[in-house]
């Protein structure tokens, strides 16, 4: 409901915060400043939403782990709903397989935020899920990265 | 011709394979990693998705989510660049198993070639001359008559080696006996495995390779070779040029001869390169076959006015290579210079971060291949390259002055590159008189600054 549409941004708010959601090929660099651009911008077909975080938000989006095609659960919460750990939300179709998109944690669910037959890649936001009565908000860690040897 | 390529790589080849699919009237798919997201090559494709985290081995490296792209794009083929996943047998044959046409060789060709040993065993096969070796040394006295027969020096090597281990110079054959011990004695250490064997020693070999060219349907040309000597130490590849200087007319024949004839051999098709050690004695030898796009084919590209990355696509669209051998001729001399994210005086340490103001050369006989500009990152995950810069001119002389020219009209701010190296080497009395070898660099240009700190560079 998305990526498919000319909506360049997506506020959602509840009481308990705001989480929004921008086309990341417009340029939402978490440093937005006046970074230079090649002249060759121009509008992308597939375009992922980029996740933006603003102070103190409550929620977490589940995000896709692979490159493919979403399709939503046949019973998709309704906003609001209590969605449990491992909970099945959807699938990614990718090299003829369905592979799940789990909830990970329980939470409250807020919104889905892609369409059913959308392309999705890597890292991009699936699913809302207000996650503020279980845990503290900020408990994503991100994995040691180490460097690649030169490749040539 | 293809509907839409899937491009499997990033940086400036990944604009560079762009910029020939839009010329060919071919959309393009770019994938990227997340540290990628701000990339050229990524704004400049028709479209493009990312594939995975930073790391290569999760993102560029990731199959499943590249062929997946490939499939949920709807393209037709898929072009790798090169590194990455450019040389993978296994990876060209999932694209044709998903009904994605690999742009490149054959399987079979980038299997063999990719063996070392079995690519030196069939280049013998083929009458293309390797490097002589006496096989696994069984003991001194029979390994004499191979050492008088290739004459001293000679070069005693682990079977198992790698990194140096196990390596002895010997000079003459009253050391022969001695050199083998100790260097048994140190594979064996090293790699609980004493084997050696004794290979002809080049003194100061100059790198040439010979670009080659074939379609699906057997006819394979060769356009003349590159002298790609300029190495960092570490064998990488740092300034090539095309001619290669002083390379008398007949073994350049003889050497273009015999890298058609080793692509013949493997029944080969795509853009490929024939990388030969050339001898003070004008005797080449076949080092190994790249069965890819070459980061110095710009050199050849302007010297012949060839298009190397759109025939690429053509041949495997299935095209007939439409250029003959009579007509393939060589137009003044190329240089490039190769602007690495590197620090010359710190053993080439990989450099990363944002960049500040970016100022590239142009003007008359300048070619630019690069991803880079003003306030791009340079993430510290992948190869170092920034930008090609290539000089092409009437002649050997002015190919070189106009180099110097641009070199100096460029800036990159932010890290610290290779271009003060470049420059360094330009106005090396020995480079303007195209004498140069595998270790010229480290021998006459980096020494000796840089020769206290070299042994911390290899491992």
């Amino acid at each position: 409901m998305f990526a498919g549409t000319p909506l360049m941004s997506l506020r959602i708010e509840t009481d308990s915060g705001t989480v929004t959601f921008e086309k990341s090929a417009t340029g939402t660099d978490s440093t937005p400043v006046e970074q230079a651009r090649p002249p060759h911008s121009r509008v992308l077909r597939h375009q992922s939403p980029k996740r933006e975080s603003e102070p103190g938000w409550p929620y977490d989006t589940v995000n896709a782990e692979i490159v493919g095609v979403f399709r939503p659960a046949d019973d998709v919460p309704l906003p609001g709903d209590v969605v449990e750990e491992n909970q099945v939300l959807g699938h990614i179709e990718a090299l003829r397989l369905r592979n799940p998109v789990r909830n990970p944690q329980r939470g409250a669910f807020v919104a889905q935020i892609v369409e059913d037959g959308q392309a999705v890649d890597f890292g991009e936001a699936l699913f809302v899920i207000d996650h503020s009565e279980t845990t503290a908000p900020g408990a994503l860690q991100e994995e040691p990265e180490a460097l690649e040897p030169p490749r040539l | 011709m293809f509907e839409k390529i899937l491009i499997a790589n990033r940086g400036e080849i990944a604009v560079r394979v762009i910029r020939a699919s839009r010329e060919l009237g071919v959309k393009t798919v770019a994938v990227f990693s997340e540290a990628d997201r701000n990339a050229l090559h990524v704004r400049m494709a028709d479209e493009s998705y990312c594939i995975g985290p930073a790391l290569a081995s999760r993102s560029y490296l990731n199959v499943p989510n590249l062929i997946s792209a490939a499939e949920v794009a709807g393209c037709d083929a898929v072009h790798p660049g090169y590194g990455f996943l450019s040389e993978n047998a296994a990876f060209a044959e999932i694209c044709a198993s998903h009904g994605l046409k690999f742009i490149g060789p054959p399987v079979k060709a980038i299997a063999l070639m990719g063996d070392k040993a079995s690519a030196k065993m069939r280049m013998q096969e083929a009458g293309v001359p390797v490097i002589p070796g006496s096989g696994i040394v069984e003991s001194p006295d029979r390994v004499k008559s191979f050492c008088r027969e290739v004459g001293y020096p000679v070069l005693i090597k682990a079977s198992a080696g790698g990194g140096g281990k196990g390596m002895r110079v010997v000079g003459r054959e009253a050391d022969l006996a001695k050199g083998i011990a100790a260097a048994s004695a140190e594979a064996e250490a090293s790699f609980s495995n004493g084997q050696v064997y004794v290979e002809k020693l080049l003194n100061h070999p100059r790198h040439i390779e010979v670009q080659v060219l074939g379609d699906e349907f057997g006819h394979i040309i060769h356009l003349g070779e590159r002298d790609c000597s300029v190495q960092k130490p570490g064998h990488q590849k740092l300034l090539e040029e095309a001619p290669a200087p002083n390379l008398d007319p007949e073994v350049r024949h003889r050497l273009c001869a015999s890298a058609v004839k080793a692509a013949r051999a493997v029944d080969y098709s795509n853009a490929g390169t024939l990388e030969f050690l050339l001898g003070g004695d004008n005797q080449f030898y076949f080092m190994e076959m790249n069965t890819r796009i070459q980061v110095e084919h710009p050199i050849t590209e302007v010297v012949y006015g060839v298009d190397l990355v759109a025939w690429q696509i053509r041949i495997a669209a299935g095209e007939r290579l439409t250029i003959r051998q009579e007509e393939v001729q060589a137009r003044g001399h190329a240089i490039e210079c190769r602007i690495n994210a590197e620090n010359a005086e710190k053993s080439f340490q990989p450099a990363s971060g944002k960049l500040g103001t970016v100022l590239l050369p142009g003007g008359p006989g300048i070619r630019l291949d690069t991803h880079i500009y003003s306030g791009a990152e340079v993430p510290p995950y992948y190869d170092s390259l920034l930008a090609k810069i290539i000089a092409h001119s009437p002649n050997r002389d002015d190919a070189i002055r106009r180099m110097v020219r641009a070199l100096a009209e460029t800036e990159i701010h932010g890290v610290a590159t290779t271009l003060p190296i470049h420059q360094k080497a330009l106005e090396t009395p020995s480079f303007l008189e195209g004498r140069t070898y595998v270790t010229w660099l480290r021998e006459e240009v980096l020494h000796p600054p840089v020769a206290a700190t070299a042994g911390a560079h290899g491992a």
